[in-house]
């Protein structure tokens, strides 16, 4: 009964500068060493229902970490009401709209959207529309812009142990803006085909923030089972092996459905059987039964060779359930004798007593958490059994989907009402349209004429979102050969002699130094790589030595000395000298220097 | 319903209008705001009864062992934010309740939720009004907790203090920075430990509010010696000058040797002469501003600067005020630290004027101090009775601590 594929895309995008309501910038340069311990409680929305997903959450019962950050002031902690709205960010946000085809609405209204995961201090995002009804033109006609919102991005997760999940709030805040499309996208390559297009409109505006993770997407897959979301899909490549993947899942799971029609699930009780694993040659269980963990393990029935099995996998969909309540996964029948589980199998099975076409499994857990285990485990078998499949689902690096939560529902929103309506006025809306992001063709003929570069240069910096930076950094240095130079050369070598990505926040203030000093190629170049590879502070790079140039009187008598030892050649002075100072100098002068001196 | 926006086929459910826009609430959740001449092709497709959408599920509070009077007079705390009318209402869902906080089970709460009232609208009047209603409840309870705004929590607080000479349990005051329809909301914790320190040996009116900005600790404070002192974190109250009178953390609550214990007998004295004036010294306050904040109140509460000082263009004033039988009292609007008029010449000469230095008390606890002397004590007791320390609004000793 499986019917067409449909996907729709949600591509959220960071926007630089400050925070969506709230003055502190996007970008952070530290933490403050201080923290917050929070817990959240699970709220109805207007219509006094409580959201699934709210629910959920609750019953795993964590608690909330927050490490402040100097990009976070009491707004981040929940401990202000937010502020005025971001002027600059709402202009993007409907120029944006504009550029994507879409309708503008009359008034901006926030909504609070209930996420009870920690990821927000006061457990709901604020969003609002802001476009909706656009297109955009592909190979395969038009895909659909449902909506275009606004809203704040969520924290950044560091780490999650004993419960206590643990967050940044540099990150909460940040304007993101979120494109919707229609379900319109027929499969994988006209998926990544769409994302790229939008991809590109954004990249182009030069608005999204100069970070790794500045642009995310989540696929809304379908194929006659409900809509499951998955989130967190970092590349172009991922977006193609999650829906292939996804696509195979939900077509083994049709496949074994109606094998497991009239199952008795209740059958599920996990027992304790931590006495039978006490000389374990099991390397994790033996870690675990130390920091006081127990085993339990129960009969699947019925799923004797679905577990893991050519494509049929139930043991993942089980280890998904036991992971998302802090376990670390389960052992299966399809898989045992394994992970060193060998001699307790015959003591195992003669407890469990698994009949005709029965698996079972054991898992590592505490009394207090398993039995929520085993009640999610049931509750998910008769889900499947039903082909209900709506839920969040999460990608793993190799497209692989997992389990998140419950789907959320409308049930999740209610108005903010901290924020008044902001009406779009025909200023607000002029002002938008003038920055209605430019093509590529544009933008390149227009770097080319203001900055004086090849059209080769314009087309790499315009495709790589460098063009706000060049004007910064041509600004700064009062030279757009040299800032050039610096986005096509020199930073991608930093990067790849680092293995780190170069953060703009330590790299301007390097460069207002440069331009004050008027510093050439090879004085910047050398400083480049004694800040950013050898990890000078500022100051202490400022007064050294090693960026003052070799020139003059001192060049000639280092060229003099070179000379006595071996007489020196233009063609190889430059190696010469380079062997033996990493001072700056300029190789011009030093070859003229060697011709006058060999005359 | 379903209609058409900017040539947009949409659905969802009309939730209210007002000044011309139409409030819809969208399949995906979203509200749009749209001027109702802006959308067509209108097609009603089922009328939702109101109810249906604020309907809440309510199933019967347990019944603990400790019994605390639960009394709403309004607030944050008490109210959540009809989202349909803009109208705040109770929040006395009791399955809300007993699923949001977690030692609820405990309990019996013998409630009685007042006419609920923004706290900055309160005036003295409610102040007899809750005093009645606690009197009422706590000698069938082990305590009592009363929901309030926070704006004027302390004022109120102070107030019933006054009026309890002596309480058979503690009186509890407990309100929240955030609205209990927010998962972040800081009342669940605020009502745990409030509930604590309500089923405590303790005999004083206090406040119960967060510590700190985490949620791990609930600080108890002294009503009297409680201000308000951050318009929006929850860790907006301080115990000023001294360290809260006890604290919850981990379902375990720590009392100071200092908190005065429940008594045998509930003495209410609740009359109040509300002709006080409170003022705020300040370079541009004239004598003539101070004539016409001073007039007719039988007491004037002055925050003066410093130690204690107005400017020497006052005296004439205060003269007249004394010349006529009334009272002016000296407190500092440094709020730390105490008034000492000996120190300089101008505060010598408020004193020989007749002016009452009040330590270290609160300039709002000594107004409502005054209030409740001026109303119960004899005239020629005043001066003595505003000088002795009643329900702790002095401190006997102050020491170095890290927020003064």
């Amino acid at each position: 009964m499986s019917s067409k594929v449909m996907v729709g895309l949600e591509i959220h995008i960071q926007l630089g500068g400050r925070k969506l309501f709230c003055n502190c910038k996007t970008e952070s340069s530290n933490e403050t060493g201080k923290t917050v311990e929070r817990r959240l409680i699970a709220t109805t929305g207007e219509s006094g229902k409580y959201d699934p997903a709210a629910v959920y959450e609750k019953s795993r019962e964590r608690s909330f970490k927050y490490s402040l950050t100097d990009n976070s002031c009491l707004l981040e902690l929940d401990e202000e009401p937010p502020h005025n709205i971001n002027p600059e960010a709402l202009r993007k946000a409907l120029a944006m709209s504009m550029a994507l085809n879409c309708k503008v609405v009359d008034r901006v209204s926030y909504m609070r959207k209930i996420v009870i995961d920690g990821s927000n201090t006061s457990g709901f995002q604020r969003t609002s529309i802001v476009g909706f009804n656009g297109y955009v033109e592909t190979s395969n006609g038009p895909v659909g812009i449902s909506t275009i919102c606004l809203e704040e991005d969520s924290c950044r997760k560091i780490e999650e142990k004993n419960g206590v999940v643990h967050y940044s709030l540099d990150r909460l805040g940040v304007p993101l803006l979120e494109i919707a499309t229609e379900p319109d996208i027929i499969d994988e390559d006209h998926a990544v085909e769409t994302a790229e297009i939008i991809g590109k409109k954004l990249i182009l505006s030069g608005w999204a923030r100069k970070a790794p993770d500045a642009i995310r997407q989540d696929v809304n897959f379908s194929m006659g089972f409900g809509r499951v979301e998955i989130k967190g899909v970092p590349k172009l490549s991922t977006i193609r092996s999650a829906i292939s993947y996804e696509k195979e899942r939900q077509t083994w799971l049709a496949e074994l459905a109606p094998k497991f029609k009239g199952t008795d699930w209740e059958r599920i009780k996990f027992q304790d059987v931590t006495e039978m694993f006490r000389q374990t040659k099991s390397k994790v269980i033996a870690r675990n039964l130390k920091a006081g963990m127990s085993v339990y393990g129960t009969v699947l029935p019925g799923l004797a060779g679905f577990l893991k099995n050519g494509s049929y996998k139930m043991g993942k969909e089980l280890a998904d359930v036991a992971k998302l309540f802090g376990s670390g996964g389960i052992m299966h029948s399809d898989e045992l004798p394994g992970y060193g589980v060998e001699d307790e199998l015959p003591k195992l099975q003669e407890l469990l007593k698994p009949g005709e076409g029965d698996g079972y499994t054991i898992i590592v857990s505490t009394p207090r958490i398993i039995g929520l285990i085993e009640d999610s485990m049931k509750s998910r078998l008769k889900k499947l059994e039903r082909m209900d499949l709506p839920e969040t689902r999460v990608v793993s690096d190799d497209g692989s989907t997992h389990l998140l939560r419950p789907l959320p529902g409308g049930e999740r929103m209610y108005p903010e009402t901290d924020i008044q309506s902001i009406p779009l006025d025909a200023i607000l809306l002029e002002n938008a349209a003038r920055i209605i992001p430019k093509s590529e063709e544009q933008l390149i003929s227009e770097l080319i004429s203001s900055y004086g570069i090849s059209k080769q240069d314009a087309s790499v910096i315009i495709s790589s979102g460098k063009a706000q930076s060049l004007k910064e950094y041509t600004g700064l240095l009062q030279n757009s050969k040299l800032a050039t130079r610096i986005i096509l050369q020199a930073l991608p070598e930093m990067e790849k002699k680092t293995g780190e990505t170069i953060s703009e926040t330590e790299l301007l203030p390097l460069l207002e130094e440069a331009g004050k000093r008027k510093w050439d190629r090879q004085i910047l170049e050398r400083a480049l790589d004694l800040y950013f590879v050898d990890k000078l502070p500022l100051a202490n790079l400022l007064s050294s030595e090693m960026i003052k140039p070799l020139e003059g009187d001192e060049l000639k008598s280092m060229i003099e000395n070179l000379d006595s030892e071996e007489p020196v050649d233009p063609k190889n002075i430059v190696p010469r000298i380079r062997a033996k100072t990493n001072r700056p100098f300029n190789p011009a002068d030093a070859i003229k220097l060697v011709r006058e001196i060999s005359q | 319903m379903e209609f058409t926006y900017k040539d947009t086929k949409m659905k969802g459910v009309l939730v209210s209008i007002s000044e011309g826009n139409l409030n819809i609430k969208l399949v995906n959740g979203y509200n749009l705001l749209v001027p109702g001449s802006s959308i067509s092709d209108i097609n009603i497709i089922e009328k939702i009864q109101q109810n249906q959408i604020t309907g809440e599920t309510s199933k019967p509070l347990e019944k603990g062992t400790r019994k605390v009077a639960f009394i709403g007079t309004g607030g944050t705390i008490a109210s959540r934010v009809d989202y349909i009318t803009g109208a705040v209402k109770p929040v006395l869902n009791p399955g809300f309740l007993r699923e949001s906080v977690s030692n609820l089970s405990k309990y019996t709460l013998d409630i009685n939720l007042l006419e609920a009232v923004l706290s900055e609208n309160i005036t003295p009047d409610d102040w007899v009004v809750f005093a009645r209603a606690v009197k009422e409840k706590l000698s069938a309870n082990d305590g009592a907790v009363i929901l309030h705004g926070t704006d004027t929590m302390s004022y109120t607080a102070s107030a019933l203090s006054f009026m309890f000479q002596s309480l058979t349990g503690p009186v509890v005051f407990i309100g929240s920075q955030r609205s209990s329809d927010r998962p972040s909301s800081d009342a669940f914790l605020n009502l745990e430990g409030g509930l604590e320190f309500a089923s405590s040996d303790l005999g004083e009116v206090c406040i119960a509010m967060h510590e700190n900005s985490s949620d791990d600790r609930v600080a108890l404070h002294r009503a009297v010696r409680s201000r308000k002192m951050h318009s929006s974190r929850r860790d907006a109250f301080h115990s000023m000058g001294t360290k809260p009178l006890g604290i919850y953390e981990n379902n375990k609550v720590t009392i100071s040797p200092e908190a005065k214990l429940r008594g045998e007998e509930l003495i209410l004295n609740e009359k109040l002469e509300t002709s006080v004036a409170l003022v705020y010294f300040h370079p541009g306050l004239t004598a003539e501003d101070f004539t016409a904040m001073t007039e007719g109140k039988r007491a004037t509460v002055i925050m003066g600067t410093g130690l204690g000082h107005t400017g020497t263009r006052l005296y004439p004033v205060v003269k007249d005020i004394m010349d006529r039988g009334d009272h002016v009292l000296m407190t500092t609007q440094c709020l730390y630290g105490s008034v000492n008029m000996n120190v300089y010449s101008t505060g010598r000469e408020l004193l020989r004027l007749g002016v009452i230095p009040l330590s270290n008390m609160l300039p709002e606890v000594a107004m409502i101090k005054a209030m409740h002397v001026l109303a119960n004590y004899p005239e020629e007791d005043f001066r003595n009775t505003m000088l002795s320390n009643l329900r702790g609004e002095m401190l006997e000793r102050e020491f170095l601590q890290e927020d003064y």
